[in-house]
């Protein structure tokens, strides 16, 4: 049974830029998935990061080929 | 797997086209990117022993938070690495803390203690370099998207380690007298180390499935002059002497030494005297450096115990 999870990990550095996805981190919940983050993802003075479980998210297009 | 066969895969990625998922490489892309990215996580890991063992004699409060900054730093980046191959179906905690100190793919000069903060200086003028010149090129050149992206951070990073090893480089030569010698003492042995960094010379092997599909853009000896036109002029800036000059007839760096040479790693001696052939550097490389083991150890060994512990004593 898997206890981790993996998590991305999104920031931006100023407020006028949108989120970016920085990283990945795997946590066993996402309070220290947070803290992982926090201190993996620590290149920026950012001023907004965000973390999300990798489960939750639903493709709304596949990737797929570009100019198509 | 991908439909698509290695010549179209080839084809499709020397357009330009990032691969992004599983889904879309072929067998001998994914098991050239393990190789590449194994050997990439497992140095970002084992420089954090050896840059620690030095960072234990730092001299002051500040120099020793920079080297744990460092230390920070590249435990970061092996754990970004690991991820990507987790990612690939690779199991982080078994590369980690499952294999044996032999299975580990970083280079022979983190085999090697670091004995004194002066060490740690040197590794970050030079080791860091190659580090820098190794993983800038697959940023700038890579196929693989999840990859070429997380470097990013790593570069960034990677930057400031640099700095950090020629800003005290320079001020250690600077004061002259004991602190130069110490500086030229490491560099005798970490130049020629990070010149055997960068592999076989490109007339013994060109053609690689890394560079074919892309993984990286650059040969081995591309690379190794990248380096040297960084490392040489900063030695010499310094007043450091090492074995290697710019030839202004080839407009390349050369070795003053016939290369590769044999190394006594219990002395910290290149024997410059006694050319070998690769056959006997990779038996060398195999065989390990002195410190191989205890570095591999000092990361796994309390791992078993913590989590008997966490799992409540299983």
């Amino acid at each position: 049974m898997k206890l981790q999870e993996t998590y991305e990990v999104f920031a931006r550095q100023w407020r006028k830029d949108p989120l970016q996805h920085v990283g990945t981190v795997v946590a066993p919940n996402g309070d220290l998935a947070a803290a992982f983050a926090r201190t993996i993802y620590n290149e920026e003075a950012w001023v907004e990061m965000q973390v999300a479980a990798r489960k939750n998210f639903i493709p709304a297009i596949e990737i797929r080929e570009e100019g198509k | 797997m991908a439909t698509l066969s290695d010549e179209a895969l080839k084809q499709k990625i020397e357009k330009g086209h990032l691969i992004e998922t599983t889904e879309e490489m072929t067998e001998g892309y994914k098991k050239a990117l393990i190789q590449i990215l194994l050997v990439q996580a497992d140095t970002e890991l084992m420089s954090a022993p050896s840059y620690y063992m030095a960072a234990r004699s730092a001299p002051s409060m500040n120099t020793r938070l920079s080297a744990y900054a460092v230390i920070q730093d590249e435990l970061g980046h092996a754990h970004i690495t690991y991820q990507l191959l987790e990612d690939l179906g690779m199991d982080k905690e078994y590369l980690i803390y499952g294999r044996k100190p032999h299975e580990f793919k970083n280079p022979y000069g983190f085999d090697q203690p670091l004995e004194t903060w002066v060490e740690l200086v040197v590794a970050n003028a030079y080791f860091d370099r190659a580090g820098i010149t190794l993983l800038g090129d697959p940023f700038e050149n890579t196929s693989y998207g999840p990859w070429k992206r997380s470097l990013v951070k790593i570069d960034k990073e990677e930057l400031f380690h640099l700095r950090h090893g020629e800003v005290w480089m320079k001020r250690l030569c600077e004061a002259g007298g004991q602190a130069k010698e110490e500086i030229q003492r490491a560099a005798d042995w970490m130049f020629p180390m990070g010149v055997e960094w960068f592999g076989m010379p490109d007339h013994l092997k060109r053609h690689t499935a890394q560079l074919e599909y892309k993984l990286k853009g650059k040969t081995n000896d591309e690379l190794r002059q990248i380096w040297l036109s960084a490392v040489v002029p900063l030695s010499e800036s310094c007043g450091i002497h090492v074995p290697a000059h710019f030839d202004e007839a080839q407009q390349e760096y050369v070795l003053d030494y016939e290369f590769p040479v044999d190394y006594d790693p219990s002395q910290k001696r290149w024997k410059f005297d006694s050319p070998v052939s690769w056959d006997q550097v990779f038996e060398r490389w195999k065989k390990r450096g002195p410190y191989n083991e205890i570095y591999v150890k000092s990361i796994q060994k309390h791992y078993k115990d913590f989590m008997a512990m966490l799992n409540g004593g299983n």
